[in-house]
């Protein structure tokens, strides 16, 4: 928990601001799970942070979903490409990928539990970066 | 991510957007990004070498060697070409399911 907010805080994941009247405020809460390694016993405890996206409303909150997935087709006609010109490959691995993603509209998302500021109501959270299941995140 | 790439001279693909090339006469370098996984295939060591550390300056990322596991496929690197196999992924699928021993 320590290291993703730690990871958000590099990030300059939010700011704190005065929640404006109009505006919508989103939930958030901690997602706690714990990695096995391969033995069955317990290697990490893992946390993240997630907003609760489904209160978002459509056109006002936000304006588009976004899936950066890939089609299945494009992956077979690269590995061709790859083998069949005798290339080189290798591959990559992003921590915290959609922390490096800007949002566009403004997003207001409560405190975290366990944040050291959560004491004053009035204050939220404007995202600058999207989180795990806001309705912007894949 | 995509500016970055773009900066460092390569092209959104039309047709997918996650795909990014880079063509140019000598070395040649294709990014597949799904998530937070890449893929960088190309015809020249030193450009996919330039361009780890052109995006490990930008993002915290780990590299992962040559290709083993993307997309729930495991992929084995030979001499011949490449192996596909899911084997990995339905024993994850039954160990979720707790059907192993069934």
């Amino acid at each position: 928990m320590h290291d993703e907010l730690q990871a958000l805080y590099q990030n300059n994941t939010w700011s704190i601001v005065k929640l404006p009247k109009d505006k919508h405020v989103v939930g958030s809460r901690w997602l706690y799970k714990i990695k096995f390694n391969s033995y069955g016993s317990i290697d990490r405890y893992k946390s993240c942070l997630i907003a609760q996206g489904y209160t978002q409303t459509f056109s006002i909150d936000y304006k588009e979903t976004f899936a950066p997935v890939v089609k299945m087709s494009i992956v077979s006609v690269l590995l061709l490409v790859y083998v069949n010109n005798r290339w080189l490959i290798c591959q990559m691995d992003v921590n915290n990928a959609f922390l490096h993603e800007n949002l566009e509209e403004e997003v207001y998302i409560k405190f975290p539990l366990g944040h050291t500021q959560s004491s004053d109501l009035n204050l939220v959270c404007r995202h600058h970066k999207s989180i795990y299941r806001l309705k912007q995140s894949p | 991510m995509s500016v970055v790439l773009e900066g460092g001279g390569f092209k959104q693909s039309n047709v997918d957007s996650s795909l990014f090339v880079n063509l140019r006469p000598v070395d040649k370098v294709v990014v597949l990004i799904y998530v937070d996984d890449l893929i960088i295939v190309g015809n020249d060591g030193n450009t996919i070498s330039h361009l780890k550390a052109t995006l490990q300056q930008h993002f915290p990322i780990k590299y992962l060697g040559s290709l083993k596991y993307f997309l729930r496929i495991e992929m084995i690197v030979s001499h011949k070409g490449l192996f596909l196999n899911q084997c990995r992924h339905i024993l994850d699928l039954l160990k979720d399911a707790k059907m192993m021993d069934v």
